[in-house]
């Protein structure tokens, strides 16, 4: 394996951590954070991402499993599902073993039987990883939530340290209004309407995990109170937020809400983390490694453009053979430093 | 017209002109990843050419007259497996080739040359270069200086190919004139 590829790869691990960390840490997470998150936090998408890539951080995964005890009832379970189905998110077993971990600490154990998928015999492996990329051992006593899964580890010992969300700051925007309204399509709705001039039911779906006939509905119900504004242009209709009725709540410093499509982001990250520890590309030549990442490329590029960070990755067809294997790393490169500014 | 000749040398340490060496160690890779079969591809014309050191010059292509199997069985190129077709598809996209680079043109119908009859003898008359675990090239080429016996043999083959009184007249006009005029009683 090539130094470049490793330092690539200890690099998007690093960049990634960071920014998991930072939007724990804004929500309520105890630990190290350097730079303050101040975009709104998709507390579903991170929730994906995190089972993925903490594997490769024990104490961050703990963390968040103390911070769902807390704050868990404000997550939505069925928007969980609904993101890991469209966008194909790669935890599945972590969130069932997860769910199984919730059904017996939370509150509401039968919202997160929901979760659980039957239990499914596959061939064991280690949950938790060093950032070398080998296993941490496990001990012979297995946590029984995890097991089921496939995924071994030592029983959980929760620290119980977790704070409740913050009441202030952009980054809980959505689980305040969570607090605030229920947990329903409605919160995600008004962080979008903040974040932009007006917003059409198709987008927020396609951003929001949500389906487009409930986007459509939702927006209607929510014009007839007169904080939301429809306007009709040929078939189509946009909705806005009428301005100063809730600006204090949803555009505290005036400016538009830091909203950022984090679902499609995260899966295109998540991608990009699973593709660079697989085994098969440990021992490619740079011919062959070139074409890999091209084809990661033309897989996330998509997903990029739907999160607005399209631009980012640029038209592989302009480089040849493995000259495009300098140009996907400083992109990649670009996006991480980017993320974590 | 072909003739064919067994090389004594191996050809790992030859590098194809333009960009054939780069483009198999590729398609190699590629059929790696896929998890595709190993196969071995009989080449003839401008690449193999090229590869066996006797011109350089620009081809186009890469032409696949047959495959074979481990047991140096040769088998009909016509249809080209699809994971090779696959993998090829994505070696064009990746080094701005043309997506037929790699084709089974003198061998993929009724009247190509597989069907027709290779040259007997002709499996034992490869050189072969290895591209990795799951690619191996075979090369055909022309000859520079054949013996009598192979030239006859030769020219029988292609007679096989265009049995025209045309093409006749000028197999016997090219032996003539490359100074192989008592061959043409023979053939």
């Amino acid at each position: 394996m090539g130094t470049l590829f490793l330092e690539f790869r200890g690099y998007i691990l690093d960049r990634l951590l960071d920014l998991l960390w930072r939007q724990w840490s804004a929500l309520g997470v105890p630990g190290r954070t350097t730079i303050e998150e101040r975009r709104v936090v998709d507390p579903e998408s991170l929730l994906l991402i995190s089972l993925t890539v903490g594997r490769y951080d024990a104490r961050l995964f703990d963390e968040i499993l103390d911070w769902l005890v807390v704050n868990g009832a404000f997550l939505n379970v069925q928007r969980l599902r609904n993101l890991m189905k469209r966008f194909g998110f790669e935890s599945q077993a972590q969130l069932s073993s997860v769910s199984e971990l919730l059904m017996k600490k939370s509150n509401d154990p039968l919202k997160w039987k929901r979760l659980a998928t039957p239990r499914s015999p596959r061939n064991p492996e280690p949950l938790f990883f060093l950032k070398s990329g080998k296993p941490i051992p496990t001990p012979d006593e297995k946590a029984p939530e995890f097991s089921p899964y496939g995924l071994l580890r030592g029983p959980i010992k929760l620290r119980g340290h977790a704070q409740p969300f913050p009441t202030k700051g952009m980054p809980s925007l959505l689980l305040r209004l969570r607090a605030l309204l229920g947990v329903n399509a409605r919160c995600e709705l008004f962080c979008l309407l903040a974040a932009a001039e007006e917003i059409h039911p198709s987008d927020v779906a396609r951003q929001t995990g949500y389906s487009p006939r409930t986007m459509q509905n939702t927006l209607a119900e929510m014009a007839r109170s007169g904080v939301v504004q429809m306007r009709s242009g040929n078939r189509d209709k946009w909705y806005s937020l009428n301005s100063g009725v809730l600006d204090y709540l949803l555009k505290p410093e005036g400016s538009t809400t830091p909203w950022i499509n984090w679902a499609p982001l995260f899966r295109a990250l998540e991608m990009l983390w699973i593709r660079v520890i697989d085994p098969k590309w440990q021992n490619l030549d740079p011919l062959t490694l070139a074409s890999e990442l091209r084809r990661l490329g033309k897989e996330i590029r998509p997903l990029l453009a739907d999160a607005g960070w399209g631009r980012q990755l640029e038209d592989d067809s302009s480089f040849r053979g493995v000259e495009y294997s300098a140009v996907f790393i400083r992109n990649i490169e670009g996006i991480l430093d980017q993320l974590n500014q | 017209m072909s003739f064919i000749v067994r090389l004594m040398r191996p050809l790992n340490d030859i590098r194809l002109p333009g960009n054939f060496d780069e483009s198999l160690q590729l398609l190699n890779g590629r059929l790696a990843l896929d998890r595709a079969p190993r196969y071995n591809l009989v080449v003839c014309g401008g690449t193999a050419l090229n590869a066996t050191g006797l011109i350089s010059r620009t081809t186009k292509d890469v032409d696949i007259v047959a495959l074979m199997d481990d047991s140096e069985v040769l088998l009909d190129p016509a249809p080209l497996p699809q994971p090779l077709v696959d993998a090829a598809i994505v070696v064009a996209e990746n080094l701005g080739l043309a997506n037929d680079w790699l084709n089974n043109g003198p061998s993929s119908d009724d009247g190509g040359l597989f069907r027709l009859g290779l040259p007997e003898g002709i499996a034992k008359r490869l050189v072969w270069k290895t591209y990795g675990e799951n690619l191996r090239v075979g090369f055909i080429h022309h000859m520079l200086a054949p013996t009598d016996d192979e030239l006859l043999e030769a020219a029988r083959w292609t007679k096989t190919h265009d049995p025209s009184d045309g093409f006749l007249q000028g197999l016997k006009w090219f032996l003539e004139e490359s100074g192989y005029g008592h061959l043409v009683p023979r053939i």
